[in-house]
């Protein structure tokens, strides 16, 4: 794969953003995480926080030990490492993570799949069996601990966001916005169409890691029953 | 003996900070951290303590504790009136405290944030290197689940004694207070470092962003300045979301600009014009509803020759605290 140019942005006095290109969006968000992964591997005292998204990463930098221009020089430095290799040292390096995500689907009772299915015509149980039918890539962590936006869904399950978002959604729910699909870690407002529950426990502050998600996972959804999820509930408690 | 402060009034809203979670935004774990970093520093600085020692940042006045052993304590940021039991004081300065005294933050007339620092830090738990208290990512606090502090909350220090006593009292110079003061309806121009989405902005969005004056809205938080005055064009074109920095000035559809602060999301999908600088956050931070704000444009060079200036002139300013 060859590796394209990429953009330099300021985003604050001790901040820039790299913005990667590619024909789709996937691809963009390999070049995302084959880049992270080098950035981790290259010690660079100077990094404070790198925060990589759909298309870009966020590099904040300590401002009394270098500057912007000095921090660009070095970012496409290393953009060029991953050119000149074609991307192959830093990809084959990266094992793709498979995490597998049980769903009881049709839980909470106030779910949304009814809303998914009018939207797209289609009955309930076909609305689940294309939830679970691809597998999704972790484009980015946020919004919450946690809270990782996995896409992209079928076409024919992507569902706009709730106009009125809900003052609470469950710990654990899944759902979908668009053609994105997520697992809310904890219970919080939101706008996204629920489709289930699932029983694990997936942002835990003091487990050694305490998200399963980085960027560039991938994640299958597998239906459970709503015995299995109580009994997988009680197991984590 | 207990060495612990126990709250006696939280005022508006009082919790406990360090210099931030550092390190953990790619999980989505924010910063937090003081608001106004700078008033922070000098609260620990008079204490003799490291930059990053646990503190407490209060939000108004009415916030009383009662120390339940010998401690010294400092307290800066927007408090101008302090009492020990019945002795008024002014406050910029670090004080002994005996067991039984009770300490109230009187008046606040400099700002809305101020800082409580007691010598060597407050002893508490960490969660993810810090023990600041983000509620919305239920981080950090005495219970290390983001509670703000309550009546009746108990919180450690290290053992004081005469042979560990500090100087007292250690007053921060006048400049060093003026220079975070934000009073009631101040005008704040907020320099802004041009980044972002800044050129997917027309060209007469961007100078009426300049020209506009603001209002700073009550709906602020330490999450976000949100901002009322005339709306500008923002684009239409969808975004993906992407990391967010402190003081990111985000311009949501309805065209009113939104300054991102320290318990700000880690991503976001609203264009962004750039980002204000730090020394100008702590300030936006003190400001109460009703503040007058404007932006004016900065470059990344002179950004970092602001931001060196400044700690430049804060180091220089705390050689020359008063002792008498």
């Amino acid at each position: 794969m060859k590796y394209p140019e990429v953009t330099i942005n300021v985003a604050s006095e001790n901040a820039l953003i790299v913005y990667f290109d590619g024909l789709t969006l996937n691809e963009k968000n390999q070049q995302v995480s084959m880049f992270v992964h080098l950035l981790q591997q290259t010690d660079i005292p100077w990094v404070q926080e790198v925060i990589p998204a759909y298309h870009s990463v966020l590099i904040s930098f300590d401002i009394f030990l270098t500057d912007f221009f000095a921090v660009k020089a070095r970012i496409l430095e290393l953009v060029k490492t991953l050119q000149n290799d074609n991307g192959v040292n830093a990809g084959t390096s990266l094992t793709p993570n498979i995490v597998d995500i049980p769903v009881c689907y049709g839980l909470p009772e106030d779910n949304d799949l009814q809303r998914i299915a009018k939207h797209n015509n289609m009955p309930v149980h076909e609305v689940i069996q294309l939830h679970q039918q691809l597998s999704y890539r972790v484009y980015c962590l946020g919004f919450a601990p946690g809270f990782a936006f996995l896409g992209e869904t079928h076409d024919n399950i992507a569902t706009p966001r709730l106009t009125a978002p809900r003052k609470k959604v469950p710990k654990g729910a899944v759902a979908i916005a668009d053609r994105q699909t997520a697992i809310y870690p904890n219970e919080s407002p939101g706008g996204w169409n629920i489709v289930g529950v699932c029983p694990l426990e997936l942002f835990a502050p003091k487990r050694t890691s305490p998200s399963p998600f980085k960027v560039g996972d991938t994640v299958r959804f597998k239906q459970i029953s709503e015995d299995k999820y109580y009994q997988m509930l009680e197991h984590n408690s | 003996m207990n060495h612990v402060i126990e709250i006696m009034t939280t005022g508006l809203q009082s919790m406990l900070v360090d210099s931030g979670r550092r390190g953990y935004q790619h999980l989505g774990i924010t910063s937090g951290g003081p608001a106004d970093r700078r008033s922070c520093l000098w609260a620990n600085w008079l204490c003799d303590n490291k930059d990053n020692a646990p503190s407490i940042e209060v939000v108004g006045c009415g916030f009383s504790f009662k120390a339940l052993s010998y401690c010294q304590v400092a307290i800066s940021g927007g408090a101008t009136e302090i009492s020990i039991n019945d002795r008024i004081f002014l406050s910029w300065r670090n004080f002994k405290l005996n067991a039984g005294d009770v300490l109230t933050i009187n008046k606040s007339d400099n700002g809305l944030r101020s800082y409580v620092a007691v010598h060597q830090g407050f002893h508490v738990p960490e969660i993810f290197g810090s023990c600041t208290t983000v509620m919305r990512d239920r981080l950090g606090g005495l219970t290390q689940d983001g509670q703000v502090l309550k009546l009746g909350d108990q919180i450690a220090f290290y053992s004081q004694t005469p042979a560990t006593e500090l100087k007292i009292p250690k007053i921060a110079p006048l400049e060093a207070q003026r220079s975070v003061k934000v009073a009631a309806n101040s005008e704040l121009t907020l320099r802004l470092v041009e980044g972002y989405q800044i050129n997917d902005f027309s060209a007469v969005a961007i100078r009426q962003l300049y020209l506009n004056q603001y209002v700073v809205s009550p709906d602020s938080s330490r999450m976000a300045c949100k901002l009322t005055g005339n709306p500008i064009a923002a684009p239409n074109q969808p975004m993906l979301s992407e990391g967010i920095t402190r003081g990111a000035v985000q311009i949501p559809q309805q065209g009113l600009p939104i300054i991102m602060l320290d318990d700000r999301q880690t991503v976001g999908g609203y264009y962004k014009v750039g980002s204000v600088l730090s020394v100008d956050c702590d300030k936006l931070s003190q400001a109460t509803p009703g503040c007058k704000v404007t932006f004016s444009a900065i470059d990344i060079q002179t950004a970092h020759n602001l931001v060196n200036l400044a700690e430049v002139k804060h180091a220089k300013l705390f050689t020359r605290i008063q002792s008498n």
